[in-house]
């Protein structure tokens, strides 16, 4: 009984401290609506990218975001379903610039661009909001990018690495494992995360298929990355309004965590589709398009998102954040629009090609025209060591492979240098959902670099370096542990090294 | 295509009629309406129309308010009308709706402002009151 009439004194008194006013605001009304835009006469004091709330006759509301300012009219793009809205509903400002819920809150959850929870595990707890656009860092907060961010996938950590605030493009056909890559990268921090780098992710889905989403959540989870990562999901079948902000949200939520400090990685799947629904509501909007329909602003579009990607210096508080756009081309055609604008953005791209998928090569990097423009200053002084050889090995390789045909007709020179390629190029291949910690990706590539895997057949190079490697695990746990605690190969450690090779070597049948 | 938007025809028709004599004002609205009704652009019109009532309106200095009560008890709007064209301080075109959703109070519109002092509101404006208490 106490605990009852407790709650009703509570209520009594808060009841009791109410004070109702008199509701002031500005109000418009719609005077046209249709495929996710409504057109609003009045709200003459509307601010760029506010939120307005449109009153259904129902008694609901539908957000709506101010996208075009005209001088009687305004036009919004409707975040929600905008079938129940009609003619002559009326709509409210609500003073407040569009923003998204952001915090710990939303760390492990699948949500829409507009903070919502997705994956029916209750309502998302936050404690703050930042909002959508954002003026990006300026040049005196920031720090060179320095620190590597590994994606535990040897092609890329060791010819194309990866520093924490960068932005580094995946670019490439349908199904080259644009994703495979990026997911890989999710699933390597949970090492790195034990390792004591603490490196939030945040997947942003920009027009995927629900069920391709749901079979990577479940894969996250299985693989225990999910403690780590949030999901932005704007599906195929949500309206180009949400498709259009998911991006933006996800940064936001980024930004959070990094101006506490914290290192994040955000994954932008896919930017072609972004600029698609960008350019349906430009198109709706009735604003002028310009090369293959696309308004004249899509550059800045994925500029100022992008710019966003920074790594702050210590008096603003250190954090990163480093950004994978990912990017479909048709037909390898990486001259073409959208490619060629977000290729100019970025700090590099890691191409990837349909030939080398089908061969078998895979991750299918073509090395050649993969570059990270920040290169080694975001790489450990180890893999520095292995892989400073290792593109010319390839590259050279490249240019010969075309004579391995003609292979009883080759001087000694280039026999060797075709057959070191092959090694390498198989001690490149790894499976989806199988990063790898940097200093096994060192122990790989050294024992290939040095030619202590010249004298095993190429079809068995992936069996013996998977054993190699758990014969380290096994044996020489102290050595990898010294390699991993300095992230470098030092004279002692490259010895003891060659030796655990060569006495490895000697127990397998060659 | 059109190139003029509703409230530039609407201030165009109004220069075209200033000062005219009631006949020639007749036979430039009929001719407007005969063209644009014929060409099925009825609802552009209905825009030019509501453009140029807010155009004579403002000229008059008159203000368009739109007020939403629970229930149209006449001698208590009659009350209400007159309140409200005081505090609007000048001309204005009152325009009465039921509303039995507000409960109580009313809700008044003047141009681009709403004024709402129903009790719908102030429940609303409770609730997230305890909500966020």
């Amino acid at each position: 009984m106490s605990q009852t009439n407790y709650i009703l004194e509570s209520l009594k008194t808060q009841i009791q401290s109410f004070k109702g006013e008199i509701e002031e605001s500005d109000v418009g009304r719609i005077i046209e609506v249709g495929d996710g835009i409504a057109r609003i006469l009045g709200l003459s004091g509307a601010k760029q990218s506010e939120m307005l709330e449109i009153e259904t006759p129902h008694g609901g509301t539908v957000t709506a975001v101010v996208l075009n300012l005209e001088e009687d009219t305004i036009g919004a793009m409707i975040l929600g379903d905008y079938m129940n809205i009609h003619e002559g509903d009326t709509v409210k400002s609500t003073g407040r610039i569009l923003e998204v819920p952001v915090g710990d809150g939303l760390i492990g959850r699948v949500v829409s661009p507009l903070g919502e929870a997705l994956d029916g595990k209750g309502a998302i707890v936050s404690g703050a909001n930042y909002p959508v656009e954002k003026i990006a860092p300026g040049v005196i907060t920031r720090k060179g990018v320095h620190q590597p961010l590994h994606t535990g996938i040897k092609a890329i950590d060791a010819m194309i690495p990866v520093g924490r605030g960068q932005r580094e493009l995946i670019i490439g056909d349908r199904q080259t494992g644009k994703t495979a890559i990026a997911i890989d990268t999710i699933i390597h921090q949970k090492h790195e995360r034990a390792a004591g780098n603490d490196i939030l992710c945040v997947y942003v889905a920009i027009g995927q298929k629900e069920g391709k989403i749901a079979k990577l959540v479940a894969k996250l989870q299985e693989e225990g990355a999910m403690e780590y990562t949030t999901i932005v999901l704007a599906g195929a079948s949500d309206p180009a309004s949400l498709s259009y902000l998911a991006p933006f949200a996800g940064c936001a939520m980024a930004e959070f965590f990094m101006d506490q400090g914290r290192d994040v990685l955000v994954v932008y799947d896919d930017l072609s589709k972004h600029a698609v629904a960008y350019r349906q509501l430009s198109l709706l909007l009735r604003r002028p398009p310009g090369r293959e329909a696309y308004p004249g602003d899509i550059f800045y579009l994925h500029s100022r998102l992008l710019e966003r990607a920074a790594k702050l210096n210590k008096e603003h508080g250190g954090g990163s954040l480093t950004a994978f756009p990912i990017i479909e081309t048709q037909a390898g055609d990486v001259s073409a629009y959208i490619p060629t604008n977000v290729i100019s953005i970025t700090d590099g791209q890691i191409y990837l090609e349909a030939d080398l998928f089908y061969q078998g090569i895979r991750p299918a990097v073509n090395v050649g025209l993969s570059v990270s423009r920040v290169g080694s200053a975001a790489q450990t002084k180890a893999m520095k060591k292995v892989a400073g050889r290792l593109r010319l090995e390839l590259a050279q390789y490249r240019e010969l492979a075309a004579f391995a045909q003609f292979g009883s007709d080759l001087d000694e020179a280039t026999q060797k240098q075709i057959n070191r390629g092959a090694r390498l190029t198989e001690i490149l291949k790894q499976g989806q959902y199988e990063p790898m910690p940097f200093e096994y990706q060192t122990v790989a590539l050294y024992a290939g670099v040095n030619a202590l895997f010249d004298d095993i057949p190429v079809e068995k190079i992936k069996k013996v370096e998977q054993a190699l490697h758990e014969y380290l695990h096994i044996n020489k746990r102290k050595l990898m542990e010294t390699i991993a605690k300095e992230q470098a190969l030092s004279e002692d450690s490259e010895q003891r090294l060659k030796i655990a090779i060569e006495e490895y070597k000697k127990t397998i049948p060659i | 295509m059109r190139k003029q938007n509703a409230k530039q025809f609407a201030s165009a028709l109004r220069a075209l009629t200033r000062g005219k004599k009631k006949s020639e004002i007749d036979t430039i609205v009929r001719s407007v309406v005969g063209r644009y009704g014929v060409t099925g652009q009825m609802k552009f019109l209905a825009r030019v129309w509501h453009q140029l009532h807010d155009i004579l309106n403002s000229e008059k200095g008159v203000a368009r308010v739109a007020v939403r009560v629970p229930s149209c008890d006449k001698k208590r709007n009659r009350a209400l009308t007159g309140q409200i064209a005081k505090q609007v301080g000048r001309d204005s075109e009152i325009s009465i709706t039921e509303d039995p959703s507000l409960i109580a109070g009313a809700v008044v519109t003047v141009g681009d402002k709403r004024y709402d002092g129903s009790v719908k509101a102030r429940i609303r404006q409770l609730r997230k009151h305890l909500q966020r208490n």
